[in-house]
């Protein structure tokens, strides 16, 4: 992106959180592993799962061999599995230094996550990142979600700043259309994707490929 | 933009997800949705669909009511280690159902001799985002009867 977004007019960052500030993607493969281990299934290459992930549960199953009728219980145990595992989600590269550098520069930061208080509370990652911001909305605070502006509307009015005063940062393209219908300037950010021209076809106001990226948009 | 209207697959207490003593169920997981604590033991189909799902142990089983709405229904927590004992599937994976038909009489008594909860959890598994789901504000329901949960697809 050749311009930047215009200080000072733009005072708060908003985040989404999975697949932006943090990275599930081991945890998503290594619980899917030991579920299909579990039940003696042939665990496909990580790869093939990079290309999977962000399918329905039940399909990725019957996608990777299991047959339909040992699907339901290979799924609820990767969901298990994930649980056990929590612990391996982390914040993406670069993603900590940002929002230190962010709320040094002056702009107030917030979460804004399509997940549930009690889902946040069961990820060590997600709690971490809690004390680099001023502000989380989760998916018990307003009756409905993403791509409806309401979440944001909430973040907004609980900072005491009009979302015009905003940026919503997010990894797809709900989180593009949330931000558009709020009112706020939107980031796509991709480097959680591998398919980038399906994701800037909802023309955000600004692509990021990086943490580093969205530093430079924000604070140059 | 459409609905579907979700019925209680039970007749009993609404209960929300954060108070079913299961991460999978209660971190969402799976999905989001409601649990029914049953006061009988018979179970619905609670969307007019296709059976995707019915496990052999008669404790789980799936409606498909659109091609991106799909309903899943645990009866009871951890009851996989039931075996089937004391279920009887009424139906089988591949058939149309629909709303309000018994699928799967099981015994809230057995349930409760073998230490399990009957809390029933009712999940939209994979449910698209931007798809809203609208819980009950009612205490108690009627299977077949009462509308559990209503689904709206993106405006």
């Amino acid at each position: 992106m050749t311009h930047h977004v215009r200080k000072p007019s733009v005072q708060a960052v908003l985040f989404d959180l999975d697949g932006t500030l943090l990275d599930s993607f081991e945890q998503y493969w290594r619980a899917l592993v030991a579920a299909l281990e579990d039940f003696d299934f042939e665990p496909p290459p990580v790869a093939r799962l990079r290309q999977l992930m962000g399918l329905p549960g039940l399909d990725t199953v019957l996608t990777v061999g299991v047959p339909t009728e040992r699907a339901y219980d290979v799924w609820l145990r990767w969901a298990e599995w994930e649980g056990q595992l929590a612990n391996l989600v982390h914040p993406f590269p670069g993603v900590v230094p940002l929002l230190e550098r962010l709320r040094a520069a002056g702009y107030r930061l917030g979460i804004v996550t399509s997940r549930p208080r009690i889902s946040l509370d069961a990820t060590p990652a997600a709690l971490d990142l809690l004390p680099h911001v001023d502000l989380l909305v989760t998916r018990d605070d307003t009756t409905k979600g993403k791509p409806h502006p309401a979440p944001l509307l909430h973040a907004f009015q609980r900072l005491g700043m009009l979302p015009s005063r905003g940026v919503y940062v997010g990894d797809a393209p709900f989180d593009v259309e949330a931000g558009r219908r709020a009112g706020c300037l939107t980031v796509l950010t991709t480097w959680d994707s591998a398919d980038h021209d399906r994701l800037t076809e909802v023309e955000p106001d600004f692509v990021a490929a990086s943490p580093e990226e969205l530093a430079t948009l924000l604070l140059d | 933009m459409s609905q579907v209207k979700v019925l209680a697959p039970f007749s009993g207490r609404v209960v929300p997800l954060d108070e079913v003593p299961d991460p999978v169920f209660s971190e969402r997981m799976l999905g989001d949705g409601l649990a029914v604590d049953p006061i009988e033991g018979i179970g619905v189909a609670p969307v007019t669909g296709k059976l995707t799902v019915f496990h052999s142990a008669g404790h789980a089983f799936a409606v498909q009511a659109t091609n991106e709405v799909s309903i899943l229904v645990h009866v009871g927590l951890d009851t996989v280690h039931m075996k089937g004992e004391g279920f009887t599937r009424l139906a089988e994976v591949g058939d149309e159902v629909r709303a309000g038909q018994e699928l799967v009489h099981f015994d809230l008594t057995a349930i409760a001799e073998a230490g399990y909860s009957p809390l029933s959890p009712v999940i939209l598994p994979d449910l698209p985002a931007g798809y809203q789901i609208e819980k009950t504000t009612a205490s108690t329901l009627r299977a077949g009867q009462d509308v559990l949960l209503t689904v709206t697809s993106p405006d």
